[in-house]
């Protein structure tokens, strides 16, 4: 959708603001995870998905992003940005005490699933299981989950998406679709027209956007949101966006198209967004206020975070398998 | 102690299968706890593989038996899910054989989630299924120590209809999940006295099946009494053999196997599944490092061996331990 189109909905100045400075924050993280390691994952030019989709849920809704860009949704829900850069310099003070890979912490008192299996696709059903215990429970609740276009390739996707409708499940499923599988393109290994297709398949409403535009994927997810609270059920989103480089930082993405390349940086979600606040009137020396905070927050968080006790091996934690000594 | 829980005059005592007391447990718990839910096959009118879930729809509804289509692995990892907002599902994988396709969402979901959370999260889920050999000859295998491996995991393996109903009872309230491993075997034979409501059977502790003060037996499941029979035949001999029925399979009663090997000085160790790196293999080893001192022989292991469970009955029946293999086990580690 072109910017300037008609939206789906009224979207406030403060909204729009709110928007764009997580997306910042998104991409300040990422940044500062790739330099701390070449073999993050990064989420950059992914942002319109990720802030589009977790933004747009209640506090007591179970979140359950994918492993790349996830760091971020903590975050939105009020972990410091010192605790989120903790994940990925693990500390006697970091979330999971450097149990569980920085990228895939989650955070679970903050209602966001971790990436627990380091294998994709079961969490595709656990969020159905969360969100099936809020319909029994007659809770008002929902789940969301996004996951890759290559975790569209599991059985448990299909099996999930299956139990979901024929449970009736308050689920939102978004499938982040970034163009690559590591280095296999999305078209190679998929049969049929795309992962919406497939979605739609088990008899639930489905909607194909631009995920590059935040403001789409938040009407989306919204009304699929809306809708699974009132009691109508599982809904699918596939939010086309592009991977911006390689698999992880270190990756050059040699077997990456030009084409998506040129894409990939044409199409930035944060800029795009930035000519829709410029339309609304909001100063480009705002928007580039916005950047510098956000970027001297970081620093400082990655300070702190980085000066945290060290673990030792005292952390082991070899009594905290179970919850009683067995 | 087993004998305590079998006194004729427990109130409400009634002779039931193992079966009927696991579903008893379940039935119970779901009537206490409304977070109790069962996911699986077939659970409805068909009243669950081998009739394990048997009256449960009807007394419960499809909100709290649900059921899914084939799909062991996700229907796992949904149910982890649930486990993490408040509910407590029992998951029935029908048959032992099914567990290797759920192993991801056991192992390194449920068994993972408290460690790796950094005790943010739990997982309070029971995965129950049907292993060993059986009256049915069909999904015989015994898989237990693949997961056994797992840290995270509770195992357990009832032998009698007692502690079936209180094993199911602790695995239910139990704040981590639990491997429930009903045997097929036994499923339904014999009817053993089991007191109504409410019987504890921790978890992580092995009872004295028979006390002895020979030869230490350390077995579970179906084994045990095999044993049993074993050291009644030795009996007659003047061999005074204790039986240690471990019921949590992992991670076992350490205290009570070194506990019995300490008075006895020999140890043999039983069960149906595979001797190689087996649950049995495990044992010897702790023994061995930890009460060395107390053995006054080598231990001996009899498992199966490194095959697959076959089809016909004469070959099925020389892998699995029976008194006469048992039997000559325990001479073994006898003064000659």
């Amino acid at each position: 959708m072109p910017v300037g189109s008609p939206r789906a909905r009224e979207w406030t100045l403060e909204e729009l603001c709110g928007l764009h400075r997580a997306m910042v924050v998104s991409r300040g993280i990422e940044r500062a995870c790739i330099e701390k390691s070449g073999h993050w994952y990064p989420s950059l030019g992914e942002e319109g998905v990720i802030i589009g989709t977790f933004s747009q849920l209640r506090p007591d809704d179970a979140a359950v992003p994918h492993y790349r860009g996830g760091l971020v949704v903590p975050w939105l829900r009020g972990r410091s940005l010192v605790q989120v850069l903790g994940c990925v310099t693990p500390s006697q003070t970091s979330p999971t005490r450097g149990r569980m890979y920085g990228g895939f912490a989650g955070g679970m008192e903050f209602g966001v699933m971790p990436f627990i299996t380091n294998v994709l696709g079961p969490n595709i059903a656990v969020a159905t299981g969360m969100a099936l215990s809020f319909k029994i429970r007659r809770e008002s609740r929902v789940a969301v989950v996004t996951f890759g276009d290559g975790t569209a390739g599991t059985g448990e996707f299909h099996e999930s998406l299956n139990m979901g409708a024929a449970l009736g499940a308050p689920v939102v499923y978004v499938c982040q679709n970034n163009g690559y599988s590591i280095s296999t393109e999305t078209q190679r290994t998929l049969a049929g027209k795309s992962v919406a297709d497939w979605a739609s398949r088990y008899g639930m409403p489905t909607a194909l956007v631009d995920g590059n535009d935040v403001l789409a994927v938040a009407e989306a997810v919204g009304n699929f949101v809306a809708r699974a609270r009132a009691g109508g059920g599982p809904a699918f989103i596939e939010a086309k966006t592009l991977r911006r480089g390689g698999h992880f930082g270190a990756d050059p993405g040699a077997y990456m198209s030009d084409e998506h390349t040129r894409a990939a940086e044409d199409s930035d979600p944060i800029r795009r967004l930035e000519q829709v606040l410029s339309q609304r009137g909001c100063e480009d020396s705002r928007i580039k206020s916005v950047w510098a905070t956000v970027a001297g927050e970081l620093a400082d968080a990655v300070a702190k975070a980085d000066a945290q006790p060290a673990l030792t091996c005292h952390d082991l934690g070899l009594d905290e398998i179970f919850q009683h000594a067995i | 102690m087993r004998s305590e829980a079998l006194t004729p005059s427990a109130a409400g005592a009634r002779a039931i299968t193992l079966r009927q007391a696991i579903l008893e447990a379940i039935g119970e718990a779901m009537e206490a706890d409304p977070a109790v839910v069962m996911i699986g096959q077939d659970l409805g009118a068909f009243g669950g593989p081998l009739k394990s879930a048997e009256g449960l729809f009807t007394r419960f509804g499809p909100s709290r038996i649900i059921e899914t289509g084939i799909c062991e692995s996700s229907m796992t990892s949904l149910a982890v899910g649930m486990a993490v907002q408040g509910m407590r599902p029992i998951v029935e994988i029908m048959f032992s054989d099914f567990l290797p396709i759920a192993a991801t969402a056991i192992v390194q979901l449920a068994a993972n989630l408290r460690y790796y959370s950094g005790n943010t999260g739990s997982v309070p889920m029971v995965i129950r299924t049907k292993g060993g050999d059986g009256p049915y000859r069909a999904h015989p295998q015994n898989y237990e120590a693949l997961f056994a491996h797992s840290p995270g995991l509770i195992i357990v393996s009832p032998s009698d209809a007692v502690s079936a109903k209180g094993l199911m009872k602790s695995a239910i309230a139990a704040n981590d999940p639990v491997l429930f491993i009903e045997n097929i075997f036994l499923y339904n034979a014999f009817r053993e006295s089991v007191p109504a409501g409410d019987i504890v059977v921790p978890l992580g502790k092995a009872a004295t099946a028979r006390e002895g003060t020979d030869v230490t037996i350390v077995t579970y499941g179906r084994t045990v009494r095999t044993a049993i029979a074993a050291a009644n035949e030795l009996a007659r001999n003047s061999i005074d053999v204790e039986v240690i029925d471990l019921r949590t399979i992992a991670p076992f009663d350490e205290e009570a196997v070194l506990r019995s090997v300490k008075k006895t000085g020999r140890l043999v160790v039983a069960h149906e599944a595979w001797e190689v790196g087996g649950i049995g293999a495990e044992i010897v080893s702790r023994v061995t490092r930890k009460a060395f001192g107390s053995l006054v022989c080598a231990p001996e292991l009899i498992g199966a061996p490194a095959v697959p469970v076959p089809f016909a009955e004469p070959l099925r029946d020389v892998m699995i331990p029976n008194v006469a293999r048992i039997t000559a086990a325990v001479m073994r580690v006898l003064p000659r």
